[in-house]
């Protein structure tokens, strides 16, 4: 029986992953599970049944530092991609953590080759930048460090529409890939 | 690479609008004005004045409220019949007319000037005499193989002679320095980099900014703020432990005109003030409604934004640049409202400097100092009659036609030979001339001159004593003289002096003047060394940062708008480069060079810039930011350095974000570290200043206010200024 379920998930998920490329229109955040979200019934029930993992996302403090905060996630394909949507949804609202990414960001793609995350956001990661070099700072970051918690990962490459962007607000290099940066994690 | 094309051409197009835009005001008519000073007789009677206006109008009477009677184009001549205010009653063929005196210019009598093309310096060129467009400021001349030099009106003397080699003339440093106006402190000795940096003060230069000149001693280049570095074809040397400077290169840096006169093996060095005219028609019907006639609004830096109103929230009209004038109408708060095109504009009084203009006859009378018009404390002997009355003997044309004979003719700095030949510091025949013969203390300006006269040259010690502050000059070999022992001076730096002898054998007679508080002094021999001028000022404080270079790089602009502010009324760009310009300001006033990025809004790519940045040599960056964050509620101040950085950059960081905080009271958030572009790649210590959150409603309001933006100016260079303490 919960074979059954996991297979039935799994080909929610890569359904799902499927009808983003085509549409361009983001649906995966339905399927994602966090400990506050209990609207979706059949969620709760695979929440008991199915393997989760547990995942660091990092948001801003008000002193511009990352602080990690831990989530839950289904123990599936595309971590990654999983976690990108936790930053995107930004910090539990009880936190007193804020968000890094700008509203109206969405995830386009990501992939990881060699050590090489490759993270393509929509427009709105730049233009929807509110600027500011330590705001540009928690904003590129959050997305190196999350990543670059996971093994696999040694690099960022952050695109904005697939393409190689200078920089988001004017400060920060993003023509090249980003290693971690443990400095600006609040300690 | 078709980026750079499209700048070129972008900077190409702005010269030619900038050119044409000059053109086209150099042609309108000038106008006169109404004059509020009251009439004064000057002795200006059959003077011949020249007309420097493009087109001037001849008037019924001594104001532009009279009639109009005719013009006069540039160059014509005129004689004068009297002087009212600032204008001239000049003559007509059949009647008088009235022309305003800040459009004409005392003629110059170009005598019989010998200009040798196989001369030495063979690069004369002799029109320079002859310059309308200028008026003499300070003359200068050197001869090979002669102790003596002259600076207007009075005769000095060196402890070396000016040599030849290689065809160009060498001055010890110290002496062609001082004669240029660059005084003891500014003169600077790198023993290390071999370097000797020159400075000169904003008062005293041509474009009346902060000037400075560097040399290398074996390098055949010159770098100075006006040309960069320029090419010499000869080399700064050290001869008998003193440094020698090839006079032509250094003047020429600080834009002094060079001439040599082969006969006398003279070098002669002229300092020109440009007096731009009126490049600004005045519409008729204001003529009459200006409120300063003589004050112009001088522009002091380029791309300098010329806006509708007062704040930086109303619209650009146009740009201006450095040394531009423009008719001043008056001021509000930080803005200055100047007559524009065919309206009024305002310029950020940072920016610019009110300029009170003089006829140009009055300018060119003695050079900077107006001794008639000061208070003279106390005055035993006139020196400088004597002087100048010993130096009319010296009868060489050759020289006059530098200086303005119309307007003083006493003055001529001709060194006669035949001073040379009676130049002997001891007379053994008898005691008289080992006396003191005068001392003089008057006050000029902020300066207290001490004049001490002697009937010998004058061998001295000068030193400061503190608690009570006193200047002691111990004059060696010579007594005290008629001089009265003591006299109450109650100048603006010296209460009293006193005067004895201090000890016989060897003969010393001792000067103390009781101070008010400790002063700075210069000294000046003349005359054979046998006047000696102290002069006394407010002891120059000493800025850290005086003599490095200062790369600014004010964040964003153009394109790039950077953060919003709280409720959009101001973007990061304007706000960065509007701090920027008032850093770069304040540290050219406390003698740093200073390098931008950009002084306008326009676009700059990061890399573009640490690339300029790079190039300029500068011996530290700072990147001039405005901070955001999500959180409208956060606010303060952060400087960054990047990440393993030079501990120096660490050190300017700390520096800046010290007093920035205690200056401006804003949330502390820290120095940080952090690899953005512009300071990851400067090689130079580089730190990146968040001077305030504009996404804080607070501290958008402080950076919309110029007040505030200066006081962050000031804490920034006064950070800058703690880290060159070291």
């Amino acid at each position: 029986m919960q074979k059954y379920l996991l297979v039935f998930m799994l080909m929610v998920i890569l359904g799902c992953t499927t009808a983003c490329w085509e549409t361009k229109e983001y649906q995966e955040t339905s399927v994602s599970i966090t400990p506050n979200d209990m609207s979706l019934e059949n969620v709760v029930v695979l929440e008991d049944l199915l393997d989760k993992v547990p995942v660091v996302i990092y948001f801003s403090n008000d002193q511009d530092y990352l602080v990690a905060q831990k989530r839950e996630i289904l123990k599936a394909e595309g971590v990654a991609r999983v976690v990108m949507q936790e930053l995107v949804k930004g910090p539990d609202i009880n936190s007193g953590l804020l968000p890094t990414l700008p509203t109206g960001t969405q995830l386009r793609d990501i992939n990881i080759r060699n050590g090489l995350c490759t993270v393509d956001f929509s427009a709105e990661l730049k233009t929807n930048h509110p600027g500011g070099s330590s705001w540009e700072l928690m904003t590129v970051y959050s997305i190196v460090n999350t990543l670059t918690r996971f093994s696999a990962v040694e690099e960022v490459q952050i695109l904005v529409e697939g393409q190689i962007v200078e920089t988001l607000a004017g400060h920060v290099d993003l023509s090249k890939p980003l290693v971690r940066d443990e400095h600006i994690i609040s300690k | 690479m078709s980026k750079s094309i499209l700048l070129g051409l972008t900077r190409f197009l702005l010269i030619v609008a900038v050119f044409v835009f000059c053109f086209s005001c150099s042609v309108d008519i000038y106008r006169g004005e109404v004059s509020l000073t009251p009439p004064k007789a000057l002795a200006v009677e059959h003077q011949e004045m020249i007309v420097t206006g493009e087109i001037v109008n001849l008037r019924a009477g001594p104001g532009t409220n009279y009639v109009k009677l005719g013009q006069v184009k540039q160059g014509d001549q005129l004689v004068v019949l009297k002087k009212q205010a600032e204008w001239y009653q000049i003559q007509l063929p059949n009647s008088e007319a009235w022309i305003a005196g800040w459009l004409v210019q005392a003629a110059i009598v170009d005598n019989d000037v010998v200009i040798d093309n196989n001369t030495v310096d063979n690069n004369i060129v002799a029109s320079n005499i002859q310059d309308s467009s200028s008026v003499g400021k300070q003359l200068i001349e050197f001869r090979v193989g002669q102790k003596h030099f002259a600076v207007n009106d009075s005769v000095n003397t060196m402890d070396v002679k000016p040599f030849i080699e290689n065809g160009r003339t060498y001055v010890p440093v110290r002496f062609l320095a001082n004669s240029l106006g660059v005084e003891n402190h500014n003169i600077k000795w790198d023993a290390a980099t071999q370097q000797v940096t020159l400075i000169l003060p904003a008062i005293k230069s041509n474009s009346g900014l902060v000037e400075t000149v560097r040399l290398i001693i074996g390098k055949q280049s010159i770098w100075s703020e006006r040309n960069g570095y320029t090419d010499m074809d000869v080399l700064p040397v050290i001869r008998n432990e003193r440094t020698f400077l090839p006079a032509r290169f250094v003047a020429e840096a600080f834009d002094y005109q060079v001439n040599w006169h082969k006969a006398t093996k003279a070098v002669l060095i002229k300092q020109t003030r440009k007096l731009a005219a009126w490049n600004d028609p005045v519409d008729s019907a204001k003529e009459t409604t200006a409120v300063a006639p003589d004050q112009q609004l001088v522009i002091t830096n380029n791309y300098v934004n010329i806006r509708s109103g007062a704040g930086l929230n109303h619209q650009i009209i146009g740009q201006a640049h450095r040394g531009e004038r423009y008719p001043w109408l008056g001021s509000l708060g930080q803005w200055e409202q100047i007559q524009w095109q065919n309206g009024t504009a305002w310029v950020f009084s940072d920016l610019s400097a009110i300029e009170t203009v003089h006829p140009p006859a009055i300018i060119a009378s003695r050079g900077d100092a107006p001794r008639e018009e000061q208070p003279v404390v106390e005055k035993t002997g006139d020196w400088l009659e004597q002087n100048n009355l010993e130096n009319n003997l010296a009868d060489d044309p050759v020289i006059d036609p530098v200086i303005d004979p119309v307007i003083d003719p006493v003055i001529d700095p001709v060194i006669d030979p035949v001073i040379d030949q009676a130049v002997d510091p001891i007379d053994n025949t008898g005691n008289d001339s080992r006396q003191l013969t005068g001392l003089v203390i008057e006050q000029v300006m902020d300066q207290t001159i001490v004049i001490i006269e002697a009937g010998t040259n004058i061998e001295y010690d000068i030193f400061t004593l503190a608690d009570p502050p006193r200047l002691v000059i111990d004059l060696h070999e010579i007594l005290p003289g008629n001089i009265a022992e003591s006299q109450e001076v109650n100048s603006q730096w010296v209460q009293r002096y006193r005067l004895g002898e201090f000890n016989t054998d060897p003969l010393v007679t001792r000067l103390v003047l009781d101070l008010n508080e400790p002063v700075g002094y210069n000294t000046i021999s003349a005359n054979d060394g046998q006047v000696l001028n102290i002069e006394l000022q407010p002891a120059a404080p000493v800025y850290p940062v005086t003599g490095y270079l200062v790369f600014i790089d004010p964040g964003d602009g153009g394109r790039s708008p950077g953060a919003p502010g709280y409720s959009r009324s101001i973007w990061e760009r304007e706000v960065n480069l509007d701090t920027s310009l008032r850093l770069a300001q304040i540290l050219r006033q406390q003698g740093a060079q200073v390098q931008m990025s950009r002084s306008a809004d326009i676009t700059v790519e990061l890399d573009e810039r640490v690339v300029m940045a790079n190039a300029s040599g500068a011996d530290i960056f700072v990147s001039v930011h405005a901070n955001a964050n999500y959180n409208s509620e956060i606010s303060g101040i952060m400087t960054f350095h990047r990440r393993q950085s030079l501990p120096a950059s660490q050190r300017l960081a700390e520096s800046i974000q010290t007093t920035m905080v205690n200056e401006l009271r804003l949330v502390d958030r820290g120095v940080r570290q952090a690899n953005f572009v512009v300071i990851r790649d400067t090689v130079m210590p580089s730190v990146l200043v968040e001077q305030a959150f504009l996404s804080n409603p607070v501290e958008e309001k402080l950076l919309a206010d110029g007040n505030f933006r200066q006081q962050v100016a000031e804490a920034i260079a006064q950070g800058i200024n703690k880290y060159f303490e070291g």
